[in-house]
């Protein structure tokens, strides 16, 4: 199954994500990244789609988001 | 028999819902929102994105634009103070509370501003053109009460705003006694929204909002612990976070969004034309008596009224009406320029009502200021 894991500034950030993504039919889940980045504790997101569709959806709805985490978490 | 009007202070009673949600959210939702992973946390971090989210789609704004704070004058100090430490000017309106007047005065008496203070008119174009004269090179902001605690004059902020607008320069405003009474939107041209929680929202004590459209950079004053980019000694640079330090009011936080479903239920208008007849009830019964009433027929007004017994002490006329279990507030309301601009030495009483006030509790009212009145003349 495809999933893309995208760093998020902030958890609020993360948590609109989210809203915007089950509102869409997908799935999305919010998790710590603190060992995943070099900036310490942060959260990123999880949805089942591909990368282009996740970012097209995040900058369509003007949500900041960061680094695409190089590997995908799985399910 | 205690019956508040002084509402214009806090909102009380509250509603029910928003007491059981704050039973409700002290004893289930204990996490930390925002830091860690546990469920705990995450569980705690969905309910105050709600509030954000809830508080955001009320005001017309982006949920990471909403910060939370503790009241309006913690809102109004991160914005002034946000915008102006690196200098500059700034105005004030001439009805000001000290939520803003102070923190404009301290910067300048440190020497980091100046400000200058615009006179608040019957004729709302006057108004305006008093600002407009004001208006500096290094003007960077204004900030005003969207409508006055004293004596709950509207001010024409849309046309405040439009002339920040034409003039590149940050408008804030201070939306205390008119969040929740009028309808408040961002696209009203407000640059930066500062107001309670605790009063036409409906929600618990040391709640408030600060709201951004994003024109304008607020540096914070305040550094700590965001749960985010921990690792960077630097403070976050985007919002919410770089305005919200620390533990949040979290049950507080929780609670206010069922202040905020409440007013959207009841809506902005029904509240207002509710108050706004209690007031009118009460300033009709008072009209012809020599009661004071402090409101021109030119302004308009949200459900504020100040007034005054001539010859009789504020405060000793609302120690009469607490003991006939009425609560007004006496004295001055934080705001000395609106006094100031009144021209009321002493200050006056005022009347403030709310949701859960009805006709007979202003009747009864009015009839202990009438007899109290009376008893001062003969005596």
């Amino acid at each position: 199954m495809n999933e893309t894991a995208v760093m998020m500034p902030s958890v609020t950030h993360a948590m609109k994500a989210k809203k915007i993504f089950l509102s869409l039919g997908y799935k999305c889940l919010i998790k710590r990244a603190s060992g995943r980045s070099d900036k310490g504790c942060t959260h990123y997101i999880t949805v089942n789609a591909y990368p282009e569709t996740v970012i097209s959806i995040l900058e369509r709805n003007n949500i900041k988001y960061g680094e695409i985490l190089p590997e995908a978490v799985g399910t | 028999m205690t019956i508040n009007f002084d509402n214009a202070a806090t909102t009380f009673p509250k509603p029910l819902s928003v007491a059981q949600s704050l039973c409700d959210a002290i004893r289930r939702n204990g996490g930390n929102a925002g830091r860690g992973g546990h469920r705990l946390t995450m569980q705690t971090t969905e309910k105050v994105f709600d509030t954000r989210n809830a508080a955001a789609d009320f005001f017309g704004a982006q949920a990471e634009n909403t910060v939370f704070t503790l009241n309006c004058t913690h809102s109004l100090n991160l914005a002034i103070q946000g915008i102006m430490q690196d200098g500059g000017h700034i105005i004030i309106s001439g009805i000001e509370h000290n939520s803003a007047a102070r923190p404009v005065y301290a910067l300048a008496q440190k020497g980091v501003c100046t400000f200058s203070i615009a006179e608040v008119n019957d004729d709302d174009d006057q108004t305006v053109e008093n600002f407009r004269k004001l208006i500096k090179r290094s003007t960077k902001a204004i900030v005003c009460v969207i409508a006055g605690n004293v004596t709950g004059q509207i001010l024409p902020y849309k046309k405040i705003a439009a002339l920040c607008r034409e003039k590149g320069i940050c408008f804030i405003a201070d939306g205390a006694q008119a969040c929740g009474i009028l309808d408040i939107k961002m696209s009203d041209g407000i640059n930066i929204l500062c107001t309670s929680g605790h009063k036409g929202l409906y929600g618990p004590t040391g709640t408030g909002i600060l709201i951004s459209d994003g024109s304008f950079k607020i540096k914070p004053v305040m550094q700590g612990g965001t749960g985010s980019s921990s690792f960077d000694l630097k403070q976050p640079d985007f919002l919410p976070d770089s305005l919200e330090s620390g533990t949040l009011n979290t049950v507080g936080i929780i609670a206010l969004k069922s202040g905020i479903d409440f007013v959207q239920e009841k809506t902005s208008a029904a509240i207002y034309a509710h108050e706004e007849r209690l007031c009118s009830r009460f300033i009709k019964q008072l009209e012809n008596t020599g009661v004071i009433i402090y409101r021109n027929k030119k302004s308009s007004y949200v459900p504020v009224v100040s007034f005054n017994i001539p010859g009789v002490h504020p405060e000793q006329l609302a120690a009469v009406l607490d003991n006939g279990g009425f609560c007004l507030r006496a004295g001055f309301h934080c705001a000395p320029l609106a006094h100031h601009s009144l021209g009321t030495k002493e200050g006056t009483v005022r009347f403030s009502p709310s949701v859960f006030n009805n006709e007979k509790q202003v009747d009864n009212l009015v009839k202990i200021i009438k007899k109290y009145k009376k008893l001062k003349e003969n005596y």
